[in-house]
């Protein structure tokens, strides 16, 4: 009864705001991505300084990862925001979000920071298989993740196993 | 002096900052209920890991807006049968939350609609209480107490009325469930009878069990005491079994004395010692309570009731689910009478046990209960006793075409109520004297269409069949609700319903023998009335004035007519002719009195404008507060401006004029009217002799102009919790039948009956009630907890004639596990 009422208002919810609910889920993609961080190990030499997070296109989920790098820390590195409009403008990033309307780039993204110890985290369909790391899904209602171990470690990154089984893995 | 008390809570909040200290709980995310997610902190999303982040976001649907939004915009699911956002209501609706009645500390399911607006909520003894939804209350006025009693609204478990058909309204005591078993309390304001049927005239409660998470076998409940004798223990046990059974046992106790052990009696305007009314007479020769350790074997008691229930949940599919609810109650309490005695207040007795079965499937929504039992209602009383058989059955389709989403639906219900056990029928020594019954049988549809986007009508008919009076009676409801923008929504409706009828007010048929032998009144019910009805206009407005800020307001206009009333009609008065056949003195009182009065409908008429307002505010996420209020008056036309003793003497004293003409005549020499075959003589007198005294306009009294309450809940690291709510009514008159007759035997009031004033008795001064809960967590979700009734104890009565209601002080333990 409950969980039938539950799913009328999901449906009401997700029919009448979608707007708003996509809002609500790039806050929770934010927080997911914060948790990335956590479970991701740079090189040393990207141990100092800011941990910049580059975010190419114009998406919501700018205001919800400033809201958290305003408040939080990566270990004992401060967090940074960039927002980028084309690949060209990417350097010297951490990661990299490409927003879902910006995903026919990817490939092109891949390539520019290939040997860049940057973890590359994309948002549709298809995106792990184009050369992201990680790709934010939908699985109905569900936030989940897809997941790559070889794309990530080729950039000389480590992963902790808990991400690797947090998420869907693709190779 | 109220300032002071304001200081003083701020004074603690603010050293409970200080002094406070904690540890931030460590639970497991994937226990925790959408209640307790709900109270993580942006802050707390952003230091849970990630296994526990996906919960949160995916199992519970929940994200971090909604925090918010499950405080200010509950989903509601009573004012159009499907779940939606309370900004969206189409009615005037406030929910309540398990929540929100924990923190308050409030001892009772009435006690809790203190948290609602538009709620009229008073304590008789300490315990059980009066609750009115808008006004309409103690109407008619100068009426027996069973008219301050709330015969038009219609509370709900689950959807299945627990209406008492006795006399009209609802048993508060009586209900099996408790603040243990609520998943939250839906209110509905305003007449609502095409969606629930009779009885919903000034509005619906629906009270709505909690549902089981999870398969864990999970604990809880609280234990709390305090002055008054004050004990209340309640627990439930939970647990899933596969996958798709659920099932939840829970039983709740209650013990509270009253804070005032004596006894009023009318007649005397005074209160009396127990020891000191048993065998006490009135001058009449009336024992003001004949059998008083019978009546009341614990004088002492205010309320004690027990209960149990099994609550089973099967998802038998995708699309089929269905629940299983059964319990057992048994309560005693000492409040106001229903009819007409020396003293205000009796014993009440119920012991009754109900099945209810509800099935979803496909759009069809099948619900079917059955209520059985004994309720003395008048304990050991004659006449009062009764044996209730109550039976409800509905179906509902709910089916959408595009915007428009159309639920017809068909409901039968069967109240069988049955006194034979207790009284002597062929004496008609009760009111029912055998089983009686009362049935309605309705078919209704409501349709809900949502047009360019932001306009919603919404449309209900419904129309029951009574078996007595035999009359198909037609209620509506009219709603058109605008979205101007995504945070405002205006809306308007016009709604009838009606009250149904009752077993007394229509199947009555009792001797009651006032003085055994010597007076008896016929008191009749009527099966032909008119069904009370009650037309009302309506504009809302709600605003989310930020994320933070949600802002209501309701304006209604409400008639209501065709008022039931118990009139007295005629009197037969047998005088004894001896004396004066044996020329001796003539007798001065009758030898024998028969009266006779009936239910009638009367001419009353009332008209109620009123406004009520909300304002909740979420400050931060450990600081939320909401204050409301409903400012109203209501008018009587078309008033009955007398009281049946009014009636009574009137009828007496037309009667006694006759003989004493007979013996006029006697005495000057004509012997004609002496009685020849026998020796007495019958004198008789009706009703309509001295004419109609309906025309009396009025303001009514009985109805405060203003009610409402303030909220506050303030939680400091998860461990402490205060929470603060005030509930205020202006001052009411209580006018009761006996009002002109209040201390007619006291020296003062024979002396000079127009300079005596017992106005203090039914007269309801302001009252300001503080309540204060303080808990603190000290393992997990285990708290010990402080709880303070009426915090600064205002010792003003808070109903005519009944005790004074003082500060309950309450400390106990509440545990989950």
């Amino acid at each position: 009864m409950k969980n039938r009422r539950m799913i009328i208002t999901m449906l009401l919810f997700l029919f009448v705001s979608s707007m708003a609910a996509n809002a609500q889920n790039e806050k929770f993609k934010a927080l997911f991505l914060y948790n990335f961080i956590k479970n991701v190990e740079w090189p040393q030499a990207y141990k100092q300084g800011d941990l910049i997070i580059g975010v190419v296109g114009n998406t919501p989920i700018i205001k919800e990862l400033e809201t958290i790098t305003g408040s939080q820390k990566a270990g004992n590195q401060s967090m940074k925001v960039k927002v980028f409009s084309s690949p060209e403008e990417i350097s010297n990033c951490h990661i990299v979000y490409i927003a879902p309307n910006k995903s026919s780039l990817i490939p092109q993204i891949s390539s520019k920071l290939n040997g860049n110890p940057t973890l590359i985290i994309s948002d549709g369909k298809g995106g792990v298989q184009q050369g992201s790391a990680i790709n934010f899904l939908m699985d109905g209602d569900k936030l989940k993740f897809e997941i790559s171990k070889q794309h990530i470690e080729q950039r000389g990154l480590k992963v902790s196993a808990n991400l690797l089984n947090l998420g869907v893995a693709v190779n | 002096m109220k300032n002071i008390y304001i200081l003083l809570i701020l004074f603690v909040l603010t050293a409970v900052q200080y002094t406070a200290y904690g540890q931030e709980v460590k639970k497991n995310i994937s226990e925790m209920s959408k209640e307790e997610l709900s109270t993580l902190t942006y802050q707390d999303l952003m230091n849970l890991p990630l296994e526990d982040l996906m919960v949160v976001a995916n199992k519970f649907g929940l994200s971090a807006d909604e925090i918010l939004e499950y405080f200010l915009n509950k989903d509601v699911t009573s004012a159009s049968k499907r779940a939606e956002k309370s900004l969206n209501s189409p009615l005037s609706t406030t929910v309540i939350s398990r929540d929100e009645i924990m923190n308050s500390g409030a001892t009772s399911i009435p006690e809790a609609l203190r948290l609602v607006p538009g709620m009229i909520v008073r304590e008789k003894t300490n315990g059980n209480y009066d609750v009115h939804i808008r006004g309409n209350d103690n109407m008619p006025p100068k009426g027996m107490f069973v008219y301050s009693e709330n015969s038009i609204s219609l509370i709900m478990i689950d959807g299945r009325p627990v209406y008492n058909y006795s006399f009209g309204g609802t048993f508060w005591e009586a209900l099996p469930i408790d603040l243990v078993d609520v998943e939250r309390i839906e209110v509905i304001r305003g007449p609502s009878s095409a969606l629930y049927g009779p009885n919903a005239a000034s509005g619906a409660i629906n009270i709505i069990t909690r549902q089981v998470e999870g398969k864990k076998l999970k604990a809880d409940g609280s234990v709390q005491l305090g002055n008054a004798a004050a004990k209340q223990a309640n627990t439930g046990v939970s647990l899933g079994i596969g996958e798709k059974l659920k099932v939840r046992v829970s039983g709740n106790y209650s013990y509270f004395e009253r804070f005032q052990k004596d006894f009023y009696i009318f007649d005397y305007n005074k209160r009396f010692p127990a020891e000191q009314i048993k065998g006490m007479r009135l001058p009449t020769g009336v024992y003001v309570e004949e059998h008083f350790d019978d009546v009341f074997p614990r004088p002492e008691l205010g309320l004690e009731k027990y209960a149990g229930n099994a609550f089973l949940h099967f998802d038998a599919s995708k699309n089929i689910s269905m629940d299983l609810t059964a319990g057992s109650q048994y309560s005693h309490v000492i409040s106001s009478t229903q009819g007409n005695h020396a003293m205000p207040i009796v014993g009440r007795e119920s012991s009754t046990n109900y099945v209810d079965f509800r099935l979803n499937a496909y759009g069809f929504h099948l619900q079917t209960n059955y209520m059985g039992g004994d309720q003395d209602v008048q304990r050991k009383t004659q006449g009062f006793h009764i044996q209730p058989k109550v039976f409800n059955g509905s179906l509902e389709y709910e089916k959408a075409f595009g915007t428009l989403i159309l639920r017809p639906g068909i409901s039968y219900q069967s109240s069988v109520y049955n006194d034979e056990k207790w009284v002597d029928v062929e004496a008609k020594g009760g009111y029912l004297n055998g089983a009686k019954t009362l049935t309605s049988l309705a078919y209704y549809l409501r349709a809900d269409y949502k047009t360019f986007e932001k306009l919603r009508l919404i449309a209900a008919l419904r129309g029951d069949t009574y078996n007595k009076p035999d009359v198909t009676k037609l209620t509506y409801q009219f709603i058109a609700s605008y979205d101007v923008n995504e945070n405002n929504v205006v809306r308007a409706g016009y709604s009838r319903a009606n009250r149904g009828s009752f077993m007394a007010d229509t199947y009555a048929n009792y001797y009651w023998q006032i003085v055994p032998g010597y007076y008896t009144m016929h008191y009749e019910g009527n099966q032909n009335m008119n069904l009370p009805v009650i037309d009302m206009i309506e504009f809302g407005y709600r605003t989310k004035l930020s994320k933070k800020i949600m802002f209501e307001i309701e304006a209604f206009h409400s008639e209501m007519k065709d008022f039931t009333f118990f009139t007295p009609d005629s009197m037969v008065m047998t005088f004894d002719f001896s004396p004066v056949k044996q020329g001796q003195a003539p007798n001065t009182s009758p030898s024998k009195i028969w009266s006779h009065g009936q239910y009638q409908n009367l001419d009353l008429k009332t008209v109620q404008n009123g406004i009520t307002a909300n304002l909740s505010v979420v400050v931060n996420n450990n600081l939320n507060f909401r204050i409301f209020g409903t400012l109203q008056q209501t008018k009587l036309s078309s008033f009955y401006d007398r009281t049946i003793w009014q009636d009574f003497k009137y009828l007496q004293t037309a009667c006694a004029a006759q003989y004493m003409a007979d013996l006029m005549k006697i005495g000057g020499g004509d012997y004609s009217p002496l009685p020849q075959a026998s020796n007495t003589k019958d004198y008789s007198a009706g009703y309509k002799t001295y004419g109609d005294s309906s025309n009396v306009s009025m303001t009514h009294k009985g109805t405060p102009s203003f009610y409402g309450g303030l909220v506050a809940d303030y939680n400091f690291k998860k461990k402490l919790n205060f929470n603060t709510s005030f509930y205020f009514y202006g001052k009411q008159t209580m006018l009761h039948n006996k009002i002109d007759e209040l201390g007619q035997y006291t020296p003062e009031y024979i002396s000079n009956p127009a300079a005596y004033d017992a106005s203090d008795a039914y007269t309801i001064q302001p009252k300001f009630i503080v309540n204060l809960k303080i808990s603190y967590k000290f393992w997990k979700d285990n708290s010990v907890f402080v709880n303070a009734r009426n915090l600064f104890n205002s010792t003003e009565k808070e109903f005519g004639f009944m005790d004074e209601v003082k500060g309950l002080y309450l400390a106990g333990v509440s545990f989950n596990f």
